[in-house]
C-alpha cells in the first residue's frame, strides 16, 4: 500500500476513476466538493468527504488553501489532482511539497516548463522534437504577428502561451483577420489563464492530432504506451479518441516513440504525461504541446495495454520503480472512446444542463463506461459538460466500431441533450470508417436535419 | 472637516497603488480612530497562486443563514481547524450569552498554518456554539447559533 489516504482534488467521473484505483489498492480516499456537488457520486464513493466551498470554482476546486487545508484535517498523505483545475498549476504542486503532502504528478518544475507553451516548444525543440512552424517566442503585437505569418504563410493560429484545454485559440486566414483576432486572444488568454502572452503557429488543417502517452518514474525510467489519435474535435476540444492511429505503421510508431522517450527523459520527468503532435500528409510529426497530467482519454491506452494508469501514477509518486520496460509493453487490438457530453450537437454543441431523468449504461464484450451520472442527478451548469466516457475495445478497428455502435444504441441518457446522436452518426460516417480523420473533420461534418 | 477627508483620500490612493504594485489583495490599517480596509478581487489564476504565498493574518467574513425560531446560523466560510480564542491561553472571543456585533471577530479558523480571524455579519446574542475548540470544520459547517437583534 503506497499511501494510507489520498485526497482527490477533483470532481465528476475522473474523481470516481481515481477513487476506483485507490479502492483496489486498499488506499483510503477523501473527496472534496463544492455546495453544487453535494449530491455527486464522487462524494458518496469516497471514504470521507469535505465540503470546500461554494459552487464557483475559484473558491472551491481551485482553492489551493481549502484543498490543502482539507488534506491537513483529514491526514491525507497524498493528493491526486485529476485533470484540469489545479492539476497543471505549479504553485499547487509546490504547496503540496511544502506541506509534506505527496503530489501525484510531476514536479512543479516540470509542470511549469511544459505549462508555458512557448517554453515547451523551445525545450522540446532542443530535445529533438520539431515544433509546429511558428513564432520563436511570445509575439508582442500585431506587427510582429503579421511578420511571423508572412514568414510561415497563412492560415495561422494565435495561441495563449499559458493555455490548455482548447481555450485561448483563434485562427486567422489572412492579415485582416489576424489583426482582428490578435487582441481578442490576448484578452481571452488573460481572463482564462491570467496571462495575456500569445504566440503564433502555422494552422495545419489536413493534419492528424496524434499524442503519445508516457510513464516515467522518479528513477529515470521512461516508457511510451503508444499513441492516441484525437482528430475529431470541436473548438479544439476532443470528442472522439482512438488507439492505435489507423495511419501509423509500427516502424513510424517505434521511431516517434523513441524520440518522445528521449525528450521526456531529458526533462527528468516523472509520472504520466502526454506529448501531443500534429502529423501532416507526409507523416512528418510536429510537436504541439505536452500535458503534464492524466488525460480524459487515458482509458483507451488502458484498453490496449491492459495497464491501470492511475495505479501506475500512484506507485510512481510513492517512489516505486516502473514495473515495465519498453519491450514489455504489449498493444492489443483497437479501442475507441466517445465523450458523452451534455451538449446539443444540432445546436453547435451548446451546453445543455438539466436533470437526468433516465440513465441506462451499455454492457457486453469490450465495453467500458466511466461516469458519475445517475437517474435524478441534477447536472450543475457551471462545470464542464462531460457526463460519461464510453470506451469500446475490439480485436480490430472494425470490431471496435461495431461494438461502439452497439453500445451507443444501448446507452440511455434522458433529460438533457447529449452528444450521443452525434457519435452514432460518426460511427456510420464513410470517412470515419475509412480512417480518414483529420483535425478539420467536424468542419465538414453535418448533423442531418 | 475637509482636511481630514482629503487626508483619507490621499492615504487610500496610496494604499491602492501599493496594492497594485506589490500584488497584494487585502490591506487593513488602523491608526487611532482611522481604520481602512481595502480588498482586491484578482482573477482565478492569481487566487490559486495567492494561496501559496499568503503570509499576513487573514480576515474572513462568515455569512449568516436563517434557520427556524428567528435564529441564524454562522457557518464556516472555509476549511480548517476551529479555535475559540486567539491563542491557547487567551480568553475565547465569544461565549454563549455574549452579544456580538457585525464585523467583530468571533473565532479563528486555522488553515495551512495561517490563523484566519472570522467575523460575523450580524448583530445578536450567541445562543449556541456547535463546534469544539480544535475541531476540524468544512465549508458551510454550522459554528454558532445567534439570535439577531
Amino acid at each position: 500500500m503506497p499511501f494510507n489516504k489520498i485526497l482527490v482534488a477533483n470532481r465528476g467521473e475522473i474523481a470516481v476513476r481515481i477513487m476506483r484505483a485507490c479502492r483496489e489498492m486498499g488506499v483510503k480516499t477523501v473527496a472534496v466538493y463544492s455546495t453544487a456537488d453535494a449530491d455527486s457520486i464522487h462524494v458518496k464513493y469516497a471514504d470521507e468527504a469535505k465540503c470546500i466551498g461554494p459552487q464557483n470554482k475559484s473558491e472551491s476546486y481551485l482553492s489551493l488553501l481549502n484543498i490543502i487545508s482539507t488534506a491537513d484535517i483529514t491526514d491525507a498523505d497524498a493528493i491526486h489532482p485529476g485533470s484540469g483545475f489545479l492539476a497543471e498549476m505549479p504553485h499547487f504542486a509546490e504547496a503540496c511539497r511544502d506541506h509534506n503532502i505527496t503530489f501525484i504528478g510531476p514536479s512543479p518544475e516540470n509542470i511549469e516548463m511544459m505549462g508555458d507553451k512557448v517554453k515547451a516548444r523551445h525545450i522540446m525543440g532542443k530535445a529533438g522534437l520539431n515544433p509546429i512552424p511558428g513564432s520563436k517566442g511570445v509575439v508582442e503585437d500585431e506587427k510582429e504577428a503579421l511578420k511571423v505569418a508572412d514568414k510561415i504563410g497563412y492560415p495561422v493560429v494565435i495561441k495563449s502561451a499559458a493555455g490548455g484545454g482548447g481555450l485561448g485559440i483563434r485562427e486567422a486566414h489572412n492579415a485582416a483577420s489576424l489583426v482582428n483576432s490578435f487582441r481578442l486572444v490576448q484578452g481571452e488568454a488573460k481572463s482564462a489563464f491570467g496571462r495575456s502572452e500569445v504566440y503564433v503557429e502555422k494552422l495545419m488543417e489536413k493534419a492528424r492530432h496524434i499524442e503519445f502517452q508516457v510513464l516515467a518514474d522518479q528513477h529515470g525510467n521512461v516508457v511510451h504506451l503508444g499513441e492516441r489519435e484525437c482528430s475529431v474535435q470541436r473548438r479544439n476540444q476532443k470528442l472522439i479518441e482512438e488507439s492505435p492511429c489507423a495511419a501509423l505503421d509500427p516502424k513510424l510508431r517505434e521511431e516517434i516513440g523513441k524520440s518522445v522517450v528521449k525528450a521526456v527523459k531529458s526533462m527528468k520527468y516523472s509520472s504520466a504525461g502526454t506529448v501531443e503532435f500534429l502529423m501532416n500528409a507526409d507523416e512528418d510529426f510536429f510537436f504541439m504541446e505536452m500535458n503534464t497530467r492524466i488525460q480524459v482519454e487515458h482509458t483507451i491506452t488502458e484498453a490496449i495495454t491492459g495497464l491501470d494508469l492511475i495505479k501506475e501514477q500512484i506507485r510512481i509518486a510513492a517512489g516505486e520503480k516502473l514495473g515495465l520496460r519498453q519491450n514489455d509493453t504489449n498493444f492489443s487490438g483497437h479501442a475507441i472512446e466517445c465523450r458523452i457530453n451534455a451538449e446539443d450537437p444540432e445546436n453547435d454543441f451548446l451546453p445543455s444542463p438539466g436533470t437526468i431523468t433516465e440513465f441506462h449504461a451499455p454492457g457486453g464484450p469490450g465495453i467500458r463506461m466511466d461516469s458519475h451520472i445517475y437517474a435524478g442527478y441534477k447536472i450543475p451548469s457551471i462545470y464542464d459538460s462531460l457526463l460519461a466516457k464510453l470506451i469500446a475495445h475490439g480485436r480490430t478497428r472494425e470490431e471496435a466500431i461495431s461494438r461502439m455502435r452497439r453500445a451507443l444504441s444501448e446507452l440511455v441518457v434522458d433529460g438533457v441533450k447529449t452528444t450521443i446522436p452525434f457519435h452514432k452518426k460518426v460511427m456510420d460516417d464513410e470517412r470515419f470508417l475509412r480512417g480518414e480523420v483529420y483535425v478539420d473533420f467536424l468542419k465538414s461534418f453535418h448533423m442531418p436535419e | 472637516m475637509p482636511e481630514k477627508k482629503e487626508l483619507k483620500l490621499e492615504i487610500l490612493k496610496e494604499i491602492i497603488q501599493i496594492m497594485k504594485d506589490e500584488d497584494i489583495n487585502e490591506v487593513c490599517i488602523q491608526q487611532n480612530d482611522l481604520k481602512i480596509e481595502v480588498k482586491r478581487f484578482p482573477d482565478q489564476m492569481s487566487l490559486a497562486a495567492q494561496g501559496a504565498t499568503m503570509m499576513a493574518p487573514q480576515h474572513e467574513v462568515a455569512h449568516s443563514e436563517d434557520i427556524s425560531d428567528g435564529l441564524v446560523i454562522i457557518p464556516a466560510p472555509m476549511v480548517g481547524t476551529f479555535y475559540r480564542s486567539p491563542s491557547p491561553d487567551a480568553k475565547p472571543y465569544a461565549n454563549v450569552g455574549d452579544e456580538i456585533e457585525a464585523g467583530e471577530v468571533i473565532c479563528i479558523i486555522e488553515a495551512m498554518k495561517l490563523m484566519n480571524e472570522i467575523t460575523a455579519d450580524v448583530n445578536g446574542e450567541i445562543v449556541g456554539i456547535m463546534v469544539e475548540d480544535g475541531q476540524p470544520v468544512e465549508y458551510d459547517q454550522p459554528m454558532f447559533q445567534v439570535r439577531p437583534r
